[in-house]
């Protein structure tokens, strides 16, 4: 079989060659490989990861500042990662105001997948850190109306995030707009029936997702909008805060070891619940949110909450009186 | 047979009803190329011959994904065609299906598994990663890296709920039986052009004209009365799906009828079926031991004829649909 290697990529190339056309694969033939077959010249690294790199560029024929991500495909045994197909499918078909948008992707050289973006001028993450947090109460209400805003619209277009974090969560800083980044982990509904080990970043996890759940749905992305609400209202990540051996118990330590009172199901889900039990009585929110006017306080509750079927959505969150006094028309 | 499928509309609001159904059209063949296809008879016995090695492939994951890797699979054809196709061109592009499938459905599947069940074979090609990396980066960009799970099964719930049935057993009947006829119309080349909500709205109807003929009227006049559903084109597919059933039927009662001139890789198809359904009983691992060495492997093959009480000499139609019966299980 192998004699007919050459006709074989003889067929490869021939079926390369009328993709040419593709408009979500821009190459052309001719081109040197890299940043000038996706039509980007770049300025310089932007960001560095476990997956690859984020250049800022700039955009060939319109000149405006994007940022590529370009994911290294070299040494992994399963051919395209599933993160990024995932995170292109499903950018594709998300478009909204606070939701990052995805221009182009291509290949290069076999050994790169490229992603192209809108460029934002930094992360909420690094906002909170390399400024203070934002003392401007209307500020946070702002960020946090938008985030909410995109969350309820992947929701309704079934999409979990499910990796939602402050670095995750892109400003534009002239407008003050808020853009969800890093579709990578998120998913459809329909798969949401399966425990997915270490899934998103442990400050931010839900708890139905630390005990193990083999069920969780579009929870745990309010859980972690919670949490992103608190860091922005504190100024550090709630759960850092809160000195503990890992992040269950430190939820615990806050809002209560759980019962099958205030959540129904849990010692099925928790056998080992009984290590936890009376060592902790609720130290409460408000604790450790200071400076949050109450409305705020009872919405980050709500979203807080640890059963899942009692915590508050997105689209609910949306309508909470915290935001009765935003114009945003 | 009995299918969790996913429940897209629960919980949701009521503009992710007309979403799936605004996007849904992106997720399916053209129609302009389906009239194509149909005079290109090496095209239809291409797709009949990929849509069994899909089947046969992936026999032993769950049955959605298969369904999802042969609409990749459609969609690609719509796009590429495939002329003078080689063995080794389909297979290739049928693991590629597969893996794409697996990748977007979920990531808690080890990759390894998929991987070596991938490349189980019987004396067939075992491709190198980067081979099939490439045979995706084609297929993501004929597909304008739209790889959603936009299927019929996305629509099933809401056009129960739409029957009242939502909740009711008499609903999950319908459904499982509904599932059942989506899964096997999946081959015929007569539906490639019909959107996914089409189908299901037709598949339903066909199960509930079978199972429960005295409701059918009101069944049939919710569905029309939708304002997401073209009446038109629900009654053209919903006669072929009849068509379907009815000659499947015919093709069951002609099970028993051979021929002396089976060609010997008919044969080999049949034991591939059979190695296949024995894979759903033990592990991967397992079955490429079986598998490996040749002479063990004609052994099986006489000793799994004759244990199946299998005439030697078997009609291809029978193989087909011998075969059908087994994915589905």
């Amino acid at each position: 079989m192998w004699n007919e290697e050459s006709d074989w990529i003889g067929s490869f190339d021939a079926l390369l060659a009328r993709l040419a056309e593709c408009s979500m694969c821009s190459r052309r033939s001719g081109e040197r490989p890299g940043a000038a077959q996706m039509d980007v010249k770049i300025l310089d690294v932007a960001a560095e990861g476990g997956y690859g790199r984020v250049f800022r560029c700039l955009d060939v024929h319109t000149g405006a500042l994007v940022a590529m991500k370009q994911i290294t495909m070299v040494r992994l045994s399963q051919g395209i990662p599933a993160q990024i197909i995932r995170e292109v499918s499903l950018l594709r078909e998300l478009h909204h105001a606070n939701i990052v948008k995805l221009l182009r992707v291509g290949f290069t050289e076999n050994r790169y997948v490229n992603l192209v973006f809108e460029h934002l001028d930094y992360d909420l993450h690094q906002f909170i850190v390399n400024r203070g947090y934002p003392k401007d109460a209307t500020t946070v209400k702002s960020f946090m109306f938008q985030i909410l805003s995109a969350v309820a619209y992947c929701h309704s277009r079934k999409v979990l995030h499910r990796d939602l974090k402050p670095s995750n969560v892109l400003i534009n800083h002239s407008k003050r707009l808020i853009k969800l980044a890093d579709f990578g982990l998120a998913r459809e509904f329909a798969d949401d029936f399966l425990y997915t080990e270490k899934l998103g970043t442990s400050w931010y996890r839900a708890p139905e997702i630390l005990c193990h759940s083999r069920q969780y749905s579009t929870q745990v992305d309010l859980w972690s909008v919670g949490c992103i609400f608190a860091e922005m209202v504190i100024g550090q990540p709630l759960f850092q805060v809160i000195n503990c051996r890992d992040e269950l118990e430190g939820i615990f330590k806050l809002l209560g070891t759980p019962t099958e009172e205030t959540w129904p199901g849990i010692t099925k889900l928790m056998p080992n619940l009984h290590i936890y039990c009376s060592k902790f009585d609720p130290l409460g929110l408000e604790t450790f949110v200071t400076d949050l006017e109450p409305s705020g306080l009872n919405l980050l509750s709500m979203m807080l909450c640890l059963d899942p079927s009692k915590r508050i959505s997105a689209e609910a969150s949306l309508k909470h009186a915290y935001f009765t006094d935003v114009n945003w028309i | 047979m009995e299918f969790d499928l996913e429940n897209p509309f629960e919980n949701l609001h009521s503009d992710a009803v007309s979403y799936l159904f605004l996007i849904e059209s992106d997720h399916t063949p053209s129609q302009n190329h389906s009239q194509t296809l149909k005079a290109r008879d090496l095209d239809i016995s291409v797709r009949r011959e990929l849509i069994s090695l899909i089947s046969q492939l992936s026999c032993a994951l769950d049955p959605v994904l298969s369904y999802l890797a042969i609409n990749y699979l459609d969609r690609f054809l719509a796009n590429q065609g495939i002329l003078q196709p080689k063995p080794w061109v389909l297979r290739l592009i049928a693991v590629s299906c597969i893996s794409l499938a697996v990748k977007m459905m979920r990531t808690e599947y080890p990759f390894t598994d998929v991987q070596a069940l991938l490349n189980q074979s019987d004396g067939g090609i075992i491709f190198e990663t980067q081979t099939i990396q490439r045979m995706e980066a084609l297929i993501l960009g004929a597909l304008q890296w739209r790889m959603r799970s936009i299927t019929p099964f996305s629509f099933v719930a809401f056009f129960i709920a739409l029957m009242g049935l939502k909740d009711l057993p008499m609903g999950q009947v319908l459904k499982n039986r509904a599932s059942e006829i989506i899964f096997k119309s999946q081959r015929e080349i007569r539906l490639w052009g019909f959107k996914p909500s089409i189908i299901a709205a037709s598949a339903l109807l066909c199960a509930s004209h079978e199972l429960f003929p005295f409701q059918y009227p009101s069944f049939l006049k919710a569905i029309s009365d939708s304002s997401y559903v073209n009446k038109e084109s629900v009654e053209q597919c919903y006669k072929v799906i009849q068509d379907i059933a009815i000659e499947e039927e015919y093709s069951s009662a002609l099970n028993g009828v051979s021929s002396s001139d089976t060609p010997i890789n008919v044969l080999d198809h049949h034991f591939l079926s059979s190695e296949s359904q024995k894979t759903n009983g033990i592990t991967v691992a397992n079955t490429i031991a079986v598998s490996s060495p040749l002479r063990d492997l004609k052994r099986r093959k006489i000793t799994g004829c004759g244990c199946g009480g299998n005439n030697p000499t078997i009609h291809n139609s029978r193989i087909q649909f011998s075969h059908a019966k087994e994915s589905e299980k």
